[in-house]
């Protein structure tokens, strides 16, 4: 799938924008602060109803407006259309979502309808930053593959509170709550043999996507691989409801669950090795494009259908030649774009297929 | 925008909280009642007055009654080996209107839900426990919705219930993920208490 045309209203420092792009590669190139990562992020709402930049929705609107419209026209998908806006009035923010003029209410129907992989500076925290970076990540690749991944893991987080809200109040020995605990250890187990698996099942595969692209990008260097690591990994429902079991008093005193997906974490490592320990900036940066590489992959190889990839400005920690294989990773029949400052990068790259070129000045955006 | 007349104004004020309706039809809905005759009117009024005045909960059941017991608890042609087990008395309604269930029922008035605060003592579970106790209950069927709040209650009651030595069923899942039993159709139902599976 691509996007063919991006029509924005007071959305960040556009009051109105319409851009048709190319179905190959798209180059947004303008200087620091000029609007290049607020056009992908306007595609990135599209896709996912949220920013990839952790802000509430009043900061889009353009400034002393009272509402933005971003609309989205896909080609080559069975959705065509992705409407976003959003107004605020008196101080509450209403938004409003609508596939193919169809108004959306749940999360679950919009997920996965229109697919973007985004390539973001702050990637690399995903490598080097802590735990619940790495399993939102992969949460959230897991989801877009398996809508039943979706559906059990919200179940699950909901289970996960409610459960450590029935151990606050049995710390506090308010009442028998001894029953309702042992409800939400069954429903817990449930859910999490369900998704430890899912996930068990999930690393293998892009474990070893992740290492070829790695390979592609970095040559020589050594390569990692990813490693699932989970308190209940490889057991089965029973022995999960068992081992609840056995730290009941210890979950009671601490009032919260010592064990489960909430506690997952996935390494990076290289002859038992921490990649994190030893790996330079320009490696965790491969890394994290790896993985974004493999994301493309995976949800190409399960879904068979091709992810619109947004790149934003990636290329600065990386040397030539590592730029170049990049350049070669993304003509892989996706569309891409990618913004950058620098036209520079862009005349030495190696490109091969159709494209389009976008200059964004204070006057606004011209294609050349 | 101002109307001609404050008591007009009023009226599709008060129309306009209902759920469903919006200015225009809370609008439509003053002005037809304008040209009612007097004596419609007052018979509408009545009919609201005295459904706010005489309707109270049933003190077997807890659904919605007119007396101290509803009519379908009074009704000895109705299985009383056979409870079903409901979120709120609009549930009950729902099923009644397939023609096809003939048991009793037994309204929870909500579900267990520890993150609104909402444990066990707060439902309708303790007459519960002593219908099934003291009479010839043979069989309870668990009708609650499948999100987390339903199955967590489906399982709390299986529970308790089982241990009473009674047999616990619960609804099959006819009934796409999360739907609520409200927008279901008769023929899904049917299907979905005739499918139901033991626990
Ligand atoms: N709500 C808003 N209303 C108006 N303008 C805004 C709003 N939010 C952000 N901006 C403007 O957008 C600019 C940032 O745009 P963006 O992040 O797209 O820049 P960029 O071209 O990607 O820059 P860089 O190369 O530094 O990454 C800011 O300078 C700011 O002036
Ligand atoms: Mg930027
Ligand atoms: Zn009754």
């Amino acid at each position: 799938m691509y996007i063919d045309r991006l029509i924005l209203q007071n959305f960040r420092n556009y009051d109105n924008l319409n851009i048709e792009f190319s179905p190959g590669l798209n180059f947004i190139i303008g200087e620091n602060g000029i609007g290049k990562t607020n056009i992908l992020e306007a595609i990135y709402i599209a896709s996912n109803i949220r920013s990839f930049r952790n802000i509430p929705d009043s900061e889009i609107i353009r400034w002393g407006e009272n509402y933005y419209y971003c609309k989205s026209l896909i080609k080559e998908n069975e959705y065509r259309k992705f409407e976003v806006g959003c107004n605020i009035d008196n101080g509450n923010v209403r938004k409003k979502i609508k596939i193919d003029d169809r108004e959306i209410k749940k999360a679950s129907d919009y997920f996965g309808k229109l697919l973007t992989v985004v390539f973001i500076p702050v990637d690399i925290n995903i490598v080097s930053g802590s735990p619940d970076l790495r399993r939102r990540f992969f949460d959230s690749v897991i989801s877009k593959i398996d809508p039943s991944y979706f559906e059990v893991l919200n179940k699950y987080k909901k289970i996960l509170s409610s459960r450590n809200t029935i151990l606050k109040q049995l710390k506090e020995k308010r009442s028998n709550y001894y029953n309702e605990l042992d409800i939400w250890d069954s429903m817990f187990a449930d859910s999490s043999y369900f998704i430890v698996k899912k996930r068990e099942e999930f690393i293998e595969e892009f474990s070893k996507l992740f290492s070829l692209s790695y390979e592609k990008i970095a040559g020589t260097d050594s390569v990692p691989v990813i490693e699932y690591n989970s308190s209940i990994k490889s057991m089965h429902r029973d022995e999960i409801l068992s081992e609840l079991q056995q730290r009941r008093d210890k979950d009671i005193l601490f009032g919260s669950t010592g064990i489960g997906p909430q506690r997952d974490d996935y390494l990076f490592l290289n002859n038992k090795r921490l990649f994190v320990n030893y790996a330079s900036q320009g490696q965790k940066r491969i890394a994290a494009i790896s993985l974004k590489i493999s994301e493309c992959d995976i949800i190409e190889k399960i879904t068979e259908k091709k992810s619109l990839i947004l790149i934003d400005d990636i290329f600065s920690e990386l040397d030539k030649n590592r730029r170049e294989n990049m350049i070669g990773l993304f003509q892989r029949g996706n569309q891409v774009i990618f913004t950058m400052t620098n036209s520079g990068y862009f005349d030495s790259m190696n490109v091969i297929s159709t494209y389009k070129r976008f200059l964004v000045n204070y006057a606004g955006i011209t294609e050349n | 925008m101002s109307n001609p007349s404050k008591y007009l104004d009023d009226l599709i004020r008060e129309f306009s909280k209902l759920p469903g309706i919006g200015t225009k039809s809370a609008s439509r809905l003053a002005f037809h009642i304008l040209n009612m005759a007097v004596e419609d009117t007052e018979r509408l009024i009545d009919s609201i007055v005295s459904l706010k005045k005489n309707i109270g909960t049933c003190i077997i059941c807890g659904g919605i009654s007119d007396e101290e017991r509803c009519s379908i608890c009074r009704n000895e042609s109705r299985d009383s080996g056979l409870i079903c087990i409901v979120e709120n008395a609009r549930d009950v309604l729902t099923i009644e209107s397939t023609g096809k269930y003939s048991g009793l029922y037994h309204v929870l008035m909500g579900l267990i839900s520890p993150l609104d605060g909402i444990g066990p003592e707060e439902l309708n579970i303790s007459s519960l426990i002593k219908r099934c106790g003291s009479n010839d209950v043979r069989e309870v069927i668990l009708a609650l919705n499948s999100t987390v709040e339903g199955d967590a209650t489906t399982l709390y009651l299986a529970k308790i219930l089982s241990n009473l030595g009674i047999k616990v069923t619960r609804i099959a899942r006819g009934l796409p993920v999360g739907a609520d039993l409200e927008f279901a159709d008769c023929a899904t139902i049917i299907k979905s208490i005739e499918g139901r599976v033991e626990l």
